[in-house]
C-alpha cells in the first residue's frame, strides 16, 4: 500500500467511490485560468489564447474560468496577457470558495488568510472596482507575491493588512469575510508523484487551534447581516466540521447553501458519533474524482 | 512605511500631470484618494479609504507616479494600464514585436517624442516608454517582464 493511500485509508468511511478518489488523486488535475474582467474580456482572453495554439474550454458553473486543454498550460505563466493581468492561473476548487462568498458590488470584504491572492482577486473582480477588499496576510515572505498579483490584476480598492488573522482588528466591520484557512493542504497533493506531506499529529493539533482563532476572529468582524465563508484544502474533518461545528453553535451561526451547481458531496452531519450542527450537510467537500480540481472543503454561514 | 495622504491641491497637481502631458479626462481620478509612500503615489478607490487609514496597512491601490529626485513626476506601469487607456497625448502605439525588442533592451523609434510617454497596444495602456533623441527606451519593470516566454518562434506567447 502507498503512503497515500495509506494516509487516506482513514477517509474510506466518508469519501464515496474510494477507489475511485486515489485513482483521481494520481492524475495531474486540468489546468484552468480565471479570467479578469477588470481589465479584459472572457472571449478576448479565449480568441488570443485559441490564436496562441492553447486549447480552450469554457466552464458551466462560473463564467471566468476557462479549462486550457493539451501539453502547454506550463506556460500559462509566461504569456504577455499573464503579465499584463488578463487572467490569473486559478483552480476550480479555489474559485469555488470565492464564489460561495456571494460577492455584490459595493461590499466590504475581508479576507484574512490571502496570500498569494487567488480568492482576493477574484472578490476583487466580483467587486467590480466598488467598495472594499481587504487583504491580510501575516507572512512577510508571502506579501510580495500578493501585492504582485493584486498590482497585477490592476485592483484599485484592496488594503493589504498584516495581522495575524486572529488578532485582526474587530473595529470595522465586514459585509463578507473570508477565512481560506492555513492546513494540512491534503487537497493539493495531486499528480502522479503526489504524496502526503507534513502530516504529524502535533502540527495538526497546531494548525486546527490556529483555524479556530482565526475563524473565531472573522465571526467577530461579521456585520450584523454579513456573511462568512470558511474553507479549506484539505479533507481532514478536524480541520474542516470539527473547527466549524462548535463555533457556528457558540455564535448561533446559520450554514447557508452555497447555490453553486457543481459535483460536491455534503458536510459530515457527525463525526465519530458526535452530531454536527444543524445545516452541515449545506457545506461541500469537493473530491478530485467527483470535481476534478483541488480537493477542498467550502462553508458558508451567517447569524441566525 | 507609512502613508501620508495627498490633499484635494496636491492630488490636484498629480491629475495635472495626467491631464496635461497625456491629455486625460480629470474625471478619471474622481473616485480615487492618493497618499505618497516612499517615493511613490498611490492611487486607491475612495470606498477603500476609511479602511486604509483604520487600519495599518502594508499597501492599498495602486502605485501611479513616481517622484523623481528632481521632484517630477513619472507615470507607474501598474497604475497606467488602468488608468491610462484613454491617453491621448505623448502615446505610443507598439505592436508585438517592439514590445518584445524593448523587454529585450533595443529601442524602437519615437520620433520628436520626447519624455515619458504612455505604450499602448491596441488601444489599451501597457506601460511606460522614455523616449530620448527620436528612440523609445522601455520602462517596463523587470518583475513584469522577467517571465515572459520570449522564444516561441520570436514572437511573445
Ligand atoms: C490556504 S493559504 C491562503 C490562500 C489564499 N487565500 C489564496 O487563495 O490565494 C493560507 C494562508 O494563511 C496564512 N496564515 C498563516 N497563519 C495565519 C494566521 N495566523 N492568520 C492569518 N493567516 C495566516 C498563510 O501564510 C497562507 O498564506
Amino acid at each position: 500500500m502507498s503512503r497515500l493511500t495509506k494516509h487516506y485509508e482513514r477517509y474510506k468511511e466518508f469519501i464515496p467511490d474510494f477507489d475511485e478518489f486515489m485513482a483521481a488523486v494520481k492524475r495531474d488535475q486540468p489546468a484552468r485560468i480565471r479570467v479578469n474582467t477588470l481589465k479584459t474580456t472572457v472571449a478576448e482572453v479565449e480568441r488570443n489564447l485559441t490564436a496562441k495554439g492553447f486549447e480552450v474550454e469554457r466552464t458551466t458553473w462560473n463564467p471566468y474560468l476557462l479549462t486550457i486543454k493539451g501539453d502547454r498550460p506550463k506556460k500559462l505563466g509566461s504569456t504577455l496577457m499573464h503579465s499584463l493581468g488578463h487572467y490569473y492561473v486559478q483552480s476550480a476548487s479555489s474559485s469555488v470558495a470565492a464564489l460561495a462568498l456571494d460577492v455584490k458590488p459595493g461590499h466590504r470584504v475581508l479576507d484574512l488568510c490571502a496570500s498569494p491572492g487567488s480568492k482576493t482577486t477574484f472578490i476583487a473582480q466580483l467587486l467590480e472596482g466598488k467598495g472594499l477588499v481587504v487583504a491580510n496576510e501575516p507572512s512577510r515572505k508571502r506579501l510580495t507575491p500578493l501585492t504582485t498579483n493584486l498590482r497585477r490584476l490592476g485592483i484599485t480598492n484592496a488594503v493589504t493588512t498584516t495581522y495575524s488573522g486572529q488578532n485582526f482588528p474587530m473595529r470595522l466591520k465586514f459585509d463578507r469575510v473570508l477565512v481560506d484557512a492555513p492546513c494540512s493542504g491534503e487537497g493539493t497533493w495531486r499528480g502522479p508523484d503526489a504524496r502526503p506531506k507534513n502530516t504529524s499529529e502535533s502540527l495538526r493539533e497546531r494548525l486546527v487551534k490556529r483555524q479556530q482563532q482565526i475563524l473565531e476572529r472573522g465571526i467577530q468582524t461579521m456585520a450584523p447581516d454579513g456573511q462568512l465563508v470558511y474553507s479549506t484544502c484539505t479533507y481532514a474533518p478536524e480541520e474542516n466540521e470539527n473547527v466549524v461545528g462548535p463555533l457556528a453553535a457558540k455564535y448561533d451561526l446559520e450554514i447557508l447553501d452555497t447555490g453553486l451547481k457543481i459535483n460536491a458531496c455534503p458536510g459530515l452531519t457527525q463525526i465519530e458519533g458526535v452530531k454536527m450542527p444543524d445545516g452541515m450537510e449545506k457545506a461541500l467537500r469537493l473530491y478530485p474524482h467527483r470535481f476534478d480540481s483541488e480537493g477542498f472543503f467550502v462553508i458558508r454561514m451567517a447569524r441566525r | 512605511m507609512s502613508f501620508v495622504w495627498l490633499d484635494d491641491k496636491e492630488s490636484a497637481k498629480v491629475e495635472d500631470y495626467f491631464v496635461e502631458r497625456f491629455g486625460m479626462d480629470r474625471e478619471k481620478f474622481a473616485d480615487f484618494a492618493m497618499f505618497q509612500k516612499g517615493d511613490y503615489i498611490n492611487i486607491l478607490a475612495l470606498d477603500a479609504r476609511e479602511a486604509a487609514q483604520e487600519l495599518d496597512p502594508s499597501d492599498a491601490g495602486l502605485p501611479l507616479a513616481k517622484l523623481t529626485h528632481s521632484k517630477t513626476l513619472k507615470p507607474v506601469t501598474r497604475g497606467v494600464q488602468v488608468f491610462c487607456n484613454e491617453a491621448t497625448s505623448n502615446v505610443v502605439e507598439i505592436e508585438p514585436a517592439d514590445l518584445k525588442g524593448l523587454i529585450e533592451g533595443r529601442s524602437v523609434e519615437s520620433g520628436d517624442l520626447k519624455g515619458f510617454v504612455i505604450l499602448k497596444m491596441g488601444g489599451c495602456a501597457v506601460g511606460v516608454g522614455l523616449a530620448r533623441e527620436g528612440r523609445l527606451l522601455s520602462q517596463f519593470p523587470k518583475a513584469m517582464t522577467h517571465h515572459l516566454d520570449l522564444r516561441n518562434g520570436g514572437e511573445i506567447l
